[in-house]
């Protein structure tokens, strides 16, 4: 590396903090934009509680702009449901989790892990962020074209997306779907090259792979599996835009006719595109909870004052829960007329999953045991994180096993797991990192005391707000129906009760995340100065000054080991960072460090 | 050579290093390489002319040779000859995968029961309109 | 190697694994895009494979429209007509009232001679149309129903898709790739005009490959008529069947990878104009060149599986 990168920022405002080329500005643009995409995210999701709550009654103040239809008596429209939480999964997963994850996270921490200046290629990165407005745009544009926005849920099924007479939104709103996660998915395949490629070529001198932190690991790992999933998803998106634009039958069957729609030709398959779309789409679930894993070793390791346990297992069990990721699509295809022959084939592969990640779970827990905790905010949701994905991984265990899906397929059961795994996991180590990188990101300290009423409120209500689907999906109670009360065993009192209770408890953990903002906005401006290394952690992040400069190190550190060699016997300090050579009298256990 | 550079995967090449690999490169037989894809190009369009009628050998070698086809132009015009392992460790797993995903859409859109098997109920044997 | 033309040849040559090539990020990132496009087309091809060995048997006939319902039509029979002949009104003529057809399918079925296909007659009608078609000076036989889980190659009524011009097409873009490796070995050696005149001809190839295609989608969309085994319609769009669907998007995407490397030749032949280029420095020209050979390599195949097979 010369000497050529060590210089200011520029000073032109637009090329400083709008097109910039440098890896940390890049990085708070994908963190603000995943935030405000998770506030509008979010408010979808309080509208579907409402009617679920109390359905048909009109949702306070948003009845009257949301849908103008005076004949219902503000009741909102059931396509209007269909949107609803077809856009709030949209948002919630392309734009908000995976973005945040990797784009921010991403950006942020491998330079800056890794001993680098910055990416590989800074323009490319540059683009992979830009490449997402044109996402954004069709995305709330969908909004307001005639029909409104997709309603063929957020796995968009043909032959529901497909034919425009199908569902009212799935006239141009669909198409702007499609366009809008071709832009995500284009940007999140120049990102993932982008960060393969400066892990595996610039590291630090020292640094060897088995020295990265684990987030770099994860994030790594989580770049390759977007590069070898992605484009299948890309492939089966063109298919169903071609089918919508250009008159292609590849998911219309022979002769098919939707509401009174003319019939096609076609001879396609709708299977098809389940078949393609979960071949991305079951990587994407572990590109959305592996770098939370990651941070959560990080940010435990820290703060339970101790050396990872097991740091090579957890990379192995990384690189296994990725591998085994690519052959377990088909277990969200049981209930739909797949080969069975194939079913069994996914559930065993499935199945098979559990045993890396309980390997994880034990290696967190055995990484805290006897460890001296410092409660922080970000060391409560890295633990929340572990506690959730336990229950998320259990009951995902349920659905590997065929016959049991049988039974819960397509119900609240569902829901719930993939909130406590997505909300429970993902969510709540990005609040991990959040609150961990924050000094770093922004050269501020958070608010301590703010981020525990945060925590304990965001734990509490989304607890409230998600375990008690488990129960009703069990009793029966589909997801997607607008009205669980036009079935007689679901209007029984106690999953009315349950709902209400949900919403309610929905409501709270939105309202849970008001001292967030308040927190990250106020320490944003006003927060104390954060030293170099607040939390007395070891990797490279915490050696330069915070905020980093523009060139990231002074000079590129040199590496003498791995990031978890905290209260090392013999020590001054209870931490010794990557740049301090070990003691003479410590080896290493070569398995398991 | 410092430590780091032997942690690196991927040595960086001095520029020595990098110069004789890139002579070795410039004189492979190049042309050699087009006149057997011209050759195979031929014989493929051969193979499909007189096969025409039989698929089973005729998608067996038509596959063989647009194999080696693409494995030459892979093997000498993208210089796998001369790369290290690291290439295959990229290319390697997406092939894979593509055989994978392919290979397991085979039992749902492939080995499928006869249509033709199922017995025609005998209610209307009028001819459809052909459309248009 | 340092003088820009006619280095010597040095008399000893290392082996190859003596002088591994050097990785550079730019080479990792270039191989990584390439593996993410193998993905890519796999989604396409994977779904074509699929598809083209998955069809139910009678999804193509000679004689009916694609996906046309011909459980009950095993003995239809229709008449082929080869020429029209002198009396083309007589033929129309001759033709509507033996089946019933409109003026506009009619001539249809004219205009897609010498493979023009009459249907919808049984064994009686179809050798009462075929002799009084001879009558009238035309060319027509009889034909009895024959289905394909997809159109065949070489069948004329049921495949629109010129071999003999694909062949020479797919030898065009081979060359292109041979005259690519051929710029990227000249750079290596320092050879700047040389590397420039193979980027040039790899250009012009790459244009002629890109030419041809879009000669032969006007053909297939609209300069020529087809029979109502390739489309109801009398052209071959992508709505007409799921090989038409399968064939445009498989070749459409590949041609725009096509024209994605024309426009990167292009900048780079600019480049060597420029003599951003050496011995020591051909990044670009190399990665451009891996993208290119991608691209053949996908078109091997593509022609394969879905000309040949």
């Amino acid at each position: 590396m010369s000497d050529a990168h060590v210089h200011p920022r520029p000073r032109n405002p637009l090329t400083r903090y709008v097109f910039s080329t440098d890896h940390k500005v890049i990085a708070v643009q994908f963190l603000f934009s995943g935030l405000i995409f998770f506030a509008v995210g979010g408010l979808l999701a309080m509208i579907i509680r409402w009617q679920l709550a109390w359905p048909w009654r009109p949702v306070p103040i948003l009845s009257k702009w949301l849908w103008s239809a005076p004949a219902l008596g503000g009741q909102m429209p059931p396509e209007f449901y269909n949107k609803l939480f077809t856009m709030h999964a949209t948002i919630m997963i392309f734009f908000v989790i995976i973005p945040i994850l990797t784009g921010a996270f991403g950006n942020f921490l491998i330079p800056l892990m890794i001993g680098a200046r910055d990416m590989a290629f800074p323009k490319l990165n540059m683009f992979s962020y830009w490449i997402m407005w044109p996402g954004f745009a069709f995305l709330l544009a969908s909004f307001f074209v005639e029909g409104g926005p997709s309603e063929a849920g957020w796995t968009g099924y043909p032959p529901l997306s497909t034919d425009p007479h199908a569902a009212p939104g799935s006239l141009n709103g669909q198409t702007y779907w499609l366009l809008a996660l071709l832009c995500a998915g284009i940007s999140s395949l120049t990102g993932s090259i982008n960060y393969i490629t400066t892990v595996v070529m610039l590291r630090a001198p020292g640094m060897k792979m088995f020295r990265m932190p684990m987030t770099v690991w994860s994030l790594f790992i989580t770049a390759l599996l977007q590069a070898f999933a992605l484009p299948v998803l890309t492939s089966a998106l063109v298919m169903q835009l071609l089918d919508r634009t250009a008159g292609t039958n590849f998911f219309s069957p022979v002769g098919a006719s939707v509401g009174n729609g003319p019939a096609v030709t076609g001879g396609g398959a709708p299977l098809l595109f389940q078949h393609l779309f979960w071949f991305y789409s079951h990587p994407a679930v572990y590109v959305m909870i592996l770098p939370g894993m990651g941070i959560a070793s990080d940010v435990i390791s820290t703060f339970s004052r101790k050396p990872l346990f097991g740091y090579k297992p957890m990379v192995v069990a990384l690189a296994a829960i990725a591998g085994l990721g690519f052959i377990v699509w088909g277990h969200h295809m049981f209930q739909s007329g797949m080969n069975p022959a194939l079913g069994a084939t996914f559930m065993v592969s499935t199945m098979m999953i559990a045993l890396p990640s309980a390997i994880k779970v034990f290696n967190w827990i055995g990484t805290m045991w006897g460890g001296r905790i410092q409660y922080t905010s970000a060391m409560l949701n890295a633990m929340a994180f572990v506690s959730m994905f336990i229950i998320g991984g259990l009951s995902g265990i349920f659905m590997a096993a065929t016959p049991v899906d049988i039974h819960i397929h397509d119900t609240y059961f569902i829901v719930g797991h993939i909130h406590y795994v997505l909300f429970g996991g993902s969510t709540f180590a990005i609040f991990a990192g959040v609150y961990y990188w924050f000094p770093k990101i922004f050269g501020r300290t958070m608010n301590e005391g703010l981020g525990k009423v945060h925590f304990l409120f965001t734990f509490i209500f989304m607890t409230g707000t998600f375990l008690f689907m488990h129960i009703v999906g069990w009793h029966g109670h589909m997801r997607r129906i607008p009205d669980p009360t036009v079935y007689e065993f679901l209007r029984a009192p106690g999953v009315v009760w349950m709902n209400q209770f949900m919403t309610i408890c929905a409501f709270a953990l939105g309202l849970a995340q008001v001292p967030f903002v308040l927190n990250f906005f106020y320490s944003l401006v006003a927060g104390p100065k954060a030293e170099a290394n607040p939390w007395k952690a070891n990797s490279l992040e915490w050696t330069t000054a915070s905020p980093p400069p523009h060139y990231n190190f002074e000079d590129l550190p040199r590496v003498f080991h791995a990031p978890y060699e905290y209260s090392v016997p013999g020590g001054e300090e209870d931490y010794l960072p990557q740049t301090s050579p070990l003691p003479p009298n410590i080896t290493l256990d070569p398995v398991m460090a | 050579m410092t430590e780091a550079d032997a942690s690196l995967p991927i040595v960086p090449a001095t520029p020595a290093q990098a110069a004789a690999a890139a002579d070795v490169e410039s004189h492979a037989p190049y042309l050699k390489i087009l006149f057997a894809l011209f050759l195979l190009t031929v014989g493929e369009y051969l193979f499909a002319r007189f096969l025409k009628d039989s698929p089973g050998p005729l998608i067996f070698g038509l596959v063989l040779l647009a194999s080696a086809k693409a494995a030459l132009v892979a093997w000498y015009f993208m210089h796998l000859k001369y790369e290290r392992f690291w290439v295959f460790l990229v290319i390697g797993p997406a092939l894979l995968m593509a055989f994978i995903l392919t290979l397991l859409l085979f039992p749902d859109f492939v080995m499928l029961p006869d249509p033709l098997g199922e017995p025609v109920p005998a209610t209307s044997g009028e001819a459809p309109r052909p459309a248009g | 190697m340092t003088s820009a033309d006619a280095p010597p040849h040095p008399a000893h040559r290392p082996s190859a694994d003596a002088a591994p090539a050097p990785a550079t990020p730019g080479k990792v990132a270039i191989w990584l895009f390439l593996a993410t496009e193998i993905m890519f087309f796999t989604g396409l091809l994977g779904s074509y494979i699929v598809f083209r060995a998955g069809s139910p048997p009678t999804s193509y006939s000679n004689l009916y429209a694609p996906a046309a319902q011909l459980d009950r039509l095993k003995d239809a029979r229709g008449v082929v007509l080869g020429a029209v002949g002198p009396d083309a009104d007589g033929v129309a003529g001759a033709i509507a009232s033996a089946t019933g057809k409109g003026e506009a399918e009619v001539a249809r079925i004219l205009a897609a001679a010498p493979h023009g296909v009459v249907n919808g007659l049984d064994e009686k009608g179809a050798g009462e149309l075929t002799a009084a078609l001879g009558k009238l000076g035309a060319k027509a036989e009889a034909a009895s129903l024959r289905t394909s889980n997809w159109p065949r190659p070489y069948d004329p009524l049921t495949n629109p898709l010129s071999i003999d011009l694909t062949t020479v097409n797919t030898f065009i873009l081979i060359c292109s790739s041979a005259t690519m490796v051929l710029a990227v070995s000249a750079i290596q050696q320092g050879r700047k005009g040389r590397c420039s005149l193979f980027l040039l001809a790899t250009l012009v190839l790459g244009g002629t490959f890109l030419g041809v295609q879009v000669f032969e989608y006007h053909e297939l969309l609209e300069g020529r008529s087809y029979p109502i085994g390739i489309s109801p319609t009398g052209h071959f769009t992508p709505e007409v069947s799921l090989f038409a669907s399968c064939f445009f998007t498989v070749t459409g995407f590949h041609g725009l990878h096509v024209a994605a490397g024309v426009v990167t030749l292009a900048i780079v032949f600019l480049g060597s104009l420029l003599g951003r280029f050496s011995a020591q420095d051909f990044g670009a020209v190399e990665y451009a060149g891996l993208y290119w050979h991608f691209v053949d390599v996908v078109w091997i195949l593509l022609f394969t599986i879905v000309y040949l097979i």
